[in-house]
């Protein structure tokens, strides 16, 4: 089902634009439900399922209110300060609340809303209680109103800007990575807890700014006015209008606010059989959800992706791999050579890698035990083994997503069991996945880039503020980017989707978006899988041309072509246990390894 | 009809220069605003049935001569939002001359100041909080406040059970409910007599067995109950099976034929107060009854008898005034005094609210009754 | 703490009594959405609403046709099974084809729910009904004599109904065959594909089974509260999902120990604590929190894997 996503976006504008000119009124509730729908985007684009913006919305509405009234400040104090009130209490319930997943933060943040509600209730003397905050809890209309919508709409369109340019910078992009896959994210160097708690932060600021002009637009509040249905409703703006891109929530409340006003204003009078069938507005209502989602599953603004897509995937799905990206892919990059120099700059003394007595359990079962060894700078190991011998949980163990339950991980003279894999990976550990693990949505550009996330020292200000300095490095990071996809014999695909490339290709990107962390090791798990025997070999070569830059290499495999070419010394584990280490001759010749191992094959 | 003919002769007429103004036009346009839809639409809809009978009588009569009232009806969901949205539009799309709403005193805080700016008048049929008509001189209801009902009902039980403890229970996150506990209460601290429990509910719940039994427990000598009509049945019903028989002195919300009609024998000798009730006889109360159950093939509630009255008020002051315009309305409603009403003898005061009889009634054989 | 009251056995005993009713009331609910929740990974939001119609569809044959209890409670289950089926194939199917993300079918659900409710408020209105006394005798009994533990024929029910429901439901899952794919389904339904799982079909009877106890809830629930109304539904909706939360996500058992926990902590609260009734909703929620806290995947809580 094809929908021109511009079409929709200008029938929603339209309609809204119409209801504004016809009833004023109706501007400030659009502009404060499009607000509220950013703060559910700002958590929802992180990958959180938060219920909470009714619950600060509520905060904000009663804080500013609150302070207004009763300590008597000015609105433009007022706002600001209920702003404040909210992102104290989002820092304090973040970090017990965050941990949980999915479905559970959701009911948790629901809950958080009741709690926020009964506590209005109990607290009659501040609130006005049950009774609401309005003249008869000493809450005068004309004190409380005191907002008009073209402050709401600066308001937001500062909102929107900001939203824009955070959503291209660094913090944007590793918002995507986040949203895309956060383990991949993680071991981009990136931290997801710290992401997660800023767009929880956002959203609860987001919401109470919201709350607090409800307040100022209607001129009194009660209980009910945030309760549970709210809650799901602005969580809806923000699925309905598609969680992807930042204009969506605007676009989906646009569309939701708008059409029961003009279902009521189309229906209210002019059919007059159906007079006392007040439900009719709503019915319809329901039918337009379930009819417009099934045509735009991932909401609105998903269209838009859409056919951005098509366009920069047109020419590039053309192109084929030929001889010479086979040839490119061999040729190594001066990224990796960067590294090495970076990497040699910065290495004190003391071992390079060094396990000791290393070991794994999974409910009671060992998938590692009592596994030491050390690795030196500037050389390529290879892990083998049968399947289940324990080769990927020693990655995710090196790499952090993991902690060890026993033994010692010092890389560079530090212990590192036990640190957050993007601390690791910002310390110089890259790696791949044996599952493919990209950005699929995002394009293979974008990809690559997340690697330079450790690097990029603009923030979200020089974002906002959009510093030449910010503009320069993104600019800096494409270009690196793409030159370590040229030399991947990947530029041609540059501009598409990464879950849209073939399996060779997905796995080449996923190695390009290692190198761009400038590793000095780099951790390939079973890099060749799904590679023919000439890229594999090419592979090899690649491996060995990194090695001579200085990158050292743990490689997983089952080629045991590549692994015999490629690596200077290999270690075998089986059940868990190393079995045997050495020169690839030494070990092709051991009898343990033979048995285990080599004699199955 | 004669009761058409006892609300003109009512109608105090303070200057005749207002009337011999220019002529009413054709069609006079009255807003109605109810929650019609949503969990609260009992009361909406009730409310809309008795200004909608209202109307038909009026324009059949010719009340206001060759002129029509004509309903702009909007349903205002019970939010504030749409109650603000729906009150703009018809203030300045529909031009309507007075509003009636509307349904919640919610709604009202946040849509009758749109109505006090825009100088139009609003009658309120169903809104009994602290404060409504203080928003200004714009703002009129019909609904007599908690605080001129309770004292009345409890007096009347005082007098004949000679209670020395209550206990209470009301919903603590409604404001109505949370109001009339507050009057309740007040009122029983001045009547003396100790109130020895209070609990509460929420939103949402259904079985409130646990506060009832926690409140008899406390040996209370009557119980009083504070409930929207939707809760009120099955607190009354929860109530009996725990075996609470003490007298049950409920709030506005178990002054509905419904109560009856479904928690049956559970609503035996329940006791109300009210300015309305079903089998009232006032004259003209009886006639709208009949009027009513013809209609519609039920029977009115107190709300519809408010809503019925409500704009029997409203085409009384377009009368009075002789004119269409939104002040003069207004300017004639507050000189409203002593008209006849559903509600009996009806007068505004001086600060908008009404002034009516408020009767202590009690359910018997299915019927309520005055009590006595 | 109020000692008075703390002292009185009967006090507790009657409390204990309503407690578990009253969470076995939120259990019987939380049963059919936690299964299809479980197995989906969606939220339902329509389930409140189906649930509310099965209760009026009761309503009409018991109270206005004059049927007995068990043919009611057979005919609000066909139709609950009926309504979850039409939601499967007009709300979730069709998105499920579009591989759409799973909150959009929260959208759609709530598109459903609203007009369900819509209708219902149209064709019932929004005044309370109940079932009349014939259906099911609403004095209760005194357990020790006048002044002793009261426990009503409709509390006695809802205790009964949602203990055997939820044993039947177990050995559903766990030892038939289709409830051996239902779970299979639930912890992937890529997977069970692969496996030669017809995953539709499994769907349609997770919603058909689904649906039936949201129509044993309804008229559990409207016996035990004697409130049928049109929002019957979103107002049992938080308690539910809190429960279903609780008792970790499709798990049927745990949906109704975290009913019976929820009850039981609500009804305690009101009971023992001073000014309980006004914070035992808080309070519900802070427990919640905490066990989720503490067990993330809720108090009988497993990974996906066992799911359902």
């Amino acid at each position: 089902m094809k929908i021109a996503p511009w079409a929709v976006a200008a029938v929603v504008v339209a309609a809204d634009a119409y209801l504004c000119v016809k009833n004023p009124q109706d501007l400030d509730r659009l502009l404060i439900n499009a607000m509220l729908a950013l703060s559910a985007f700002a958590t929802l684009h992180a990958r959180l399922l938060s219920l909470a913006s009714a619950g600060f919305a509520a905060i904000g509405a009663y804080a500013s209110a609150i302070f207004t009234i009763k300590l008597g400040l000015p609105v433009y104090l007022s706002i600001p300060a209920a702003v404040l009130a909210c992102a104290a209490v989002a820092l304090v319930i973040g970090l017990p609340v965050l941990r949980l997943k999915d479905v559970y933060l959701a009911i948790c943040t629901l809950g958080f809303g009741e709690i926020v509600r009964v506590s209005i209730i109990l607290l009659p003397g501040l609130t006005g209680g049950a009774t609401g905050a309005n003249l008869s809890t000493g809450f005068a209309y004309e004190a409380m109103k005191k907002t008009q919508a073209w402050s709401l709409a600066l308001a937001l369109a500062f909102l929107c800007y900001l939203f824009w340019s955070a959503s291209r910078s660094k913090t944007g992009r590793a918002l995507r990575a986040i949203r895309e896959n956060p383990e991949a994210a993680e071991t981009m160097g990136i931290d997801v807890v710290a992401y997660k708690n800023m767009a929880f932060l956002a959203s609860a600021c987001i919401a109470g700014l919201a709350g607090a002009f409800y307040a100022h637009s209607i001129g009194s509040l009660d209980n009910g006015d945030f309760k549970f249905n709210r809650a799901v409703d602005i969580l809806g703006y923000a699925v309905f209008g598609g969680s992807g891109q930042w204009f969506g929530p605007i676009l989906g409340a646009g569309f939701l606010t708008a059409l029961p006003i003009l279902l009521r204003d189309g229906l209210g009078s002019s059919i007059g059989f159906l007079k006392d069938f007040a439900q009719l507005p709503n019915i319809l209502n329901g039918l337009a959800l379930m009819l417009v989602i099934v045509f735009a599953p991932g909401g609105i603004a998903a269209l838009f992706v859409r056919r951005g897509e098509r366009r920069a995937t047109g020419p590039a799905k053309a192109m084929k791999l030929d001889a010479l990206d086979v040839l490119a892919f061999a040729a190594v990059g001066s990224a990796a050579r960067d590294s090495a120099a970076r990497g040699l700059s910065a290495g004190g003394p003391g071992t390079f890698l060094s396990l000791s007595g290393v070991g794994r359990s999974f409910g009671g079962v060992l998938a590692l035990s009592e596994l030491s060894f050390d690795m030196e700078e500037g050389r390529i190991y290879g892990l083998i083994g049968p399947n289940g011998a324990g080769k990927t949980t020693l990655i995710n163990l090196v790499s952090g997503l993991l902690p060890p339950s026993a033994g010692k991980i010092e890389w560079l003279g530090r212990e590192i069991q036990g640190r957050k894999a993007h601390r690791i990976a910002r310390s110089g550990i890259a790696r791949t996945y044996q599952n493919i693990q990209l950005f699929g949505e995002m394009s293979v550009l974008e990809n690559v880039v997340v690697g330079h996330h450790a690097r990029i020292r603009s923030g979200l200000l020089a974002a906002w503020l959009r510093l030449p300095s910010m503009l320069r490095e993104e600019a800096e990071a494409r270009r690196e980017a793409l030159g370590l996809l040229g030399r991947l014999g990947l530029s041609g695909l540059a501009g598409m989707e990464a879950a849209k490339l073939s399996y060779g290709d997905q796995r080449r990107v996923e190695i390009a978006r290692a190198l761009a962390l400038q590793p000095r090791l780099l951790l390939l798990d079973e890099p060749a899988a799904g590679m023919n025997e000439i890229e594999t070999a090419a592979l090899g070569d690649f491996i060995v041309d990194l090695k001579r830059h200085g990158v050292a290499i743990l490689v997983v495999e089952h080629h045991m072509d590549l692994i015999m070419a490629a690596c200077d010394e290999i270690v075998v584990l089986n059940f868990g246990r190393k079995i045997a280490q050495g020169s690839p001759a030494a070990v092709s010749r051991d009898e343990t390894v033979l048995e285990a191992y080599l004699g199955r094959e | 009809m004669s009761a058409k003919r006892s609300i003109l002769c009512a109608i105090a007429f303070a200057a005749a220069a207002v009337a011999s103004a220019a002529p009413l036009p054709a069609t006079i346009k009255i807003g109605v605003v109810e929650t019609l839809t949503g969990d609260n639409s009992a009361y909406g809809i009730s409310i809309r049935k008795g200004i909608e009978l209202a109307a038909e009588e009026i324009n059949a009569s010719k009340l206001l001569g060759s002129s029509q009232l004509a309903l702009v009806v909007a349903d205002d969901k019970a939010d504030k939002q749409e109650g603000i949205s729906v009150f703009t539009k018809l203030i300045n799309d529909e031009k309507v001359s007075a509003i009636i709403g509307p349904t919640l005193s919610g709604t009202a805080f946040a849509a009758d100041p749109v109505a006090q700016k825009a100088g139009v008048p609003v009658l309120g049929t169903s809104t009994t909080a602290v404060g409504i008509t203080a928003m200004g001189d714009f703002i009129f209801r019909d609904s007599l406040p908690q605080a001129a009902v309770i004292p009345g009902t409890l007096a009347a039980v005082i007098a004949k059970y000679k209670p020395q403890k209550a206990a209470l229970l009301f919903q603590a996150d409604q404001e109505y409910s949370k109001s009339e506990a507050d009057v309740f209460k007040a009122s029983l601290a001045k009547l003396n007599i100790q109130l020895v429990a209070t609990e509460s509910y929420s939103k949402g719940d259904s079985d409130f067995r646990t506060q009832l039994q926690k409140l008899f427990s406390k040996k209370p000598d009557i119980l009083v109950l504070c409930s929207l009509v939707g809760e009120a049945i099955p607190v009354l019903q929860q109530a009996r099976e725990i075996g609470i028989t003490v007298p049950i002195v409920g709030g506005n919300g178990f002054n509905s034929p419904n109560v009856i009609k479904n928690a049956k024998e559970a609503a035996e000798g329940l006791i109300v107060g009210s300015s309305w009730f079903i089998d009232s006889v006032v004259p003209k109360s009886k006639a709208f009854v009949e009027a009513f159950r013809k209609k519609y093939g039920g029977d009115p509630d107190q709300f519809a008898s408010q809503g019925y009255s409500g704009l029997f008020i409203v085409a009384n002051a377009i009368k009075g005034s002789g004119s269409a315009d939104r002040t003069a309305i207004r300017d004639a409603l507050g000189k409203v005094k002593g008209l006849d009403t559903t509600l009996g003898s009806f007068s505004f005061d001086e600060n908008r609210d009404p002034v009516c009889q408020s009767v202590p009634l009690t359910v018997k054989d299915g019927k309520y009754v005055l009590f006595q | 703490m109020d000692l008075s009251l703390l002292a009185d056995p009967v006090f507790l005993a009657q409390n204990l009594v309503d407690g578990l009713s009253r969470g076995a009331l939120y259990g019987v609910y939380a049963m059919g959405f936690t299964l299809i929740f479980g197995v989906l990974d969606i939220l339902n939001l329509a389930h409140a609403a189906t649930f509310m119609w099965c209760a009026f569809v009761g309503w009409l044959i018991m109270a206005a046709g004059g049927a007995p209890l068990p043919l009611g409670l057979v005919a609000a289950m066909i139709a609950g099974a009926a309504i979850a089926l039409m939601l499967e194939f007009v709300a979730f199917r069709p998105l499920r084809r579009e591989g759409a993300d799973k909150l959009s079918s929260m959208i759609s659900s709530i598109g459903a729910s609203l007009i369900m409710v819509s209708v219902a408020e149209a064709v019932f209105g929004v005044q309370t009904r109940r079932f009349p006394n014939s259906v099911l005798n609403p004095k209760p009994f005194f357990i020790g004599g006048a002044g002793g533990v009261r426990i009503s024929r409709a509390q006695i029910l809802i205790l009964a109904a949602s203990v055997l429901l939820m044993v039947a439901l177990g050995l559903f899952i766990r030892k038939s065959r289709m409830g051996k794919a239902i779970r299979a389904v639930a912890a992937s339904q890529k997977a069970a594909r692969l496996l030669g799982i017809d995953v539709n079909s499994v769907i349609v009877v997770t919603f058909l089974v689904g649906g039936a106890l949201a129509g044993a809830a309804g008229i559990l629930v409207a016996l035990l509260t004697n409130n049928i109304v049109p929002g019957m539904g979103n107002q049992i909706e938080l308690r539910g999902l809190a429960v279903v939360i609780l008792g970790g996500m499709g798990n049927i058992e745990g949906a109704v120990v975290g009913g019976f926990l929820l009850g039981l902590v609500e009804t305690l609260t009101i009971a023992y604590v001073p000014g309980g009734s006004d914070i035992k909703d808080a309070i519900a929620f802070l427990i919640l929190f905490i066990i989720l806290l503490v067990k993330p995947n809720g108090i009988m809580g497993r990974g996906k894997a066992d799911r359902a």
